[in-house]
């Protein structure tokens, strides 16, 4: 085989070795070191992009929380103002209706003793007027000479006989 | 027919003698400097140009370069990514060779034993390197591990021994003997085809087509290879087993 010929022993053991040489310094010193480290970038780039998702899922679930139990609290305070509200519309209610009552029941006592107080007047001028008519008729019935005075007192007495 | 080996013969191109040695250059010295010129063009990006949303050539870069990077830390460990350029150096060397050696009228360095010999030396002394560098004379504890029976001991350090120097025997012959063998079935199919005619020709160039397609595998199996063996040899000088 051509391969083992000695020949070029010497040459190829020294060409590979130089070539692999400048090769290897190529590499270590051109090549690999930016391709690192943009890989260490995209590598620390995505771990920051993960980690800051990470961060906003963590306060964005906060924030949830947070309005979740501010939205809690005003309910709790708007049922609370809600319920007052019932409470103080139910007591005026019936404040309302008290002094309704009490004003009605007023008016009403105060209507009875106005109608007392007019039947008793009416009685008085009834009787005024009985008196009145009485003397009226008792004048028509006598027609005599008994002067103004003395018929009044004697149906007056007669009056008191009755009354 | 034409001799399937006679691809194999390295021509001076430029003599060159140096101290009674000759360093001449040959079509396979040339080659190997395209390999390294192809690898470089290939690999090589300024900054400027790497982007963090890669294009197609900068993600095959990275995808090699993580590649080698994840193998180093598999079989090394934590040390593993200080050793990452000489692996992939090493890769790509072998991996250029391989390919540009594929293009036809080309030669192949890595047919050469001398070549696949002299890379797997290199990277044998450099794990033998890593140890005495990391472990000092205790890297030699590697030929009898703690824990052989001290009766165990005349009988482990010769087949040790004889372990460690077919490391880089094999790195040399297996590469050597693939790519050799790739080359020879091509070159033998070739002139099959081109004796047949065009009235038989037509078979055993539809098997050239197939080993083509084969060699083409093989010329990155056997890169892959070569380096991950290498990496394996730094990791055992490294953990000293």
């Amino acid at each position: 085989m051509p391969q083992f010929d000695v020949h070029f022993l010497a040459s190829s053991v020294f060409w590979s070795v130089v070539s692999f040489a400048i090769l290897l310094y190529l590499l270590a010193k051109y090549a690999l070191p930016p391709v690192l480290k943009a890989l260490d970038e995209r590598e620390q780039s995505i771990r920051q992009t993960i980690n800051e998702a990470q961060r906003l899922k963590v306060e964005g679930e906060n924030l949830i929380k947070e309005y979740e139990e501010k939205l809690a609290a005003i309910r709790k305070e708007s049922q609370e103002i809600l319920d007052g509200a019932r409470l103080q519309a139910q007591r005026l209610l019936e404040t309302n209706e008290r002094e309704t009552r009490a004003r009605a029941e007023k008016i009403l006592s105060d209507a009875k003793e106005e109608i007392e107080r007019e039947t008793a007047r009416a009685i008085r001028e009834v009787r005024g007027h009985a008196a009145s008519l009485a003397l009226a008729a008792t004048e028509q019935i006598l027609r005599k000479k008994v002067d103004d005075g003395d018929q009044r007192r004697l149906v007056e007495d007669f009056l008191r006989q009755i009354g | 027919m034409e001799n399937p080996l006679h691809h194999f013969e390295l021509h001076t191109l430029v003599p060159i003698q140096i101290g009674g040695l000759d360093l001449s250059i040959t079509q396979g010295v040339v080659m190997m400097w395209l390999a390294v010129a192809a690898a470089f063009a290939v690999l090589f990006f300024p900054a400027a140009r790497l982007k963090l949303v890669p294009g197609r050539r900068q993600s095959l870069v990275e995808m090699a370069v993580v590649f080698l990077r994840d193998m180093t830390v598999e079989l090394i460990g934590k040390k593993g990514p200080r050793f990452l350029p000489i692996l992939a150096a090493l890769f790509f060397f072998v991996l250029f060779c391989n390919l540009l050696g594929l293009i036809p009228g080309t030669f192949t360095a890595t047919s050469q034993i001398f070549v696949t010999g002299a890379l797997a030396v290199t990277a044998y002394l450099v794990s033998v390197g890593v140890g005495l560098k990391y472990h000092g004379l205790h890297y030699f504890k590697i030929f009898a591990p703690t824990g052989t029976p001290s009766w165990l001991v005349p009988l482990m350090v010769p087949i040790e021994v004889i372990s460690h120097l077919a490391r880089p025997l094999s790195l040399a012959l297996r590469l050597f003997a693939n790519m050799t063998a790739g080359h020879t079935i091509l070159a033998v199919l070739f002139s099959l085809t081109v004796s047949l005619g065009i009235v038989l020709g037509w078979l055993p160039f539809g098997f050239t087509v197939a080993i083509y397609l084969l060699e083409f595998a093989v010329a990155f199996i056997q890169a892959y290879i070569f380096t991950i063996l290498t990496t394996v040899y730094i990791g055992d000088a490294v953990h000293l087993h």
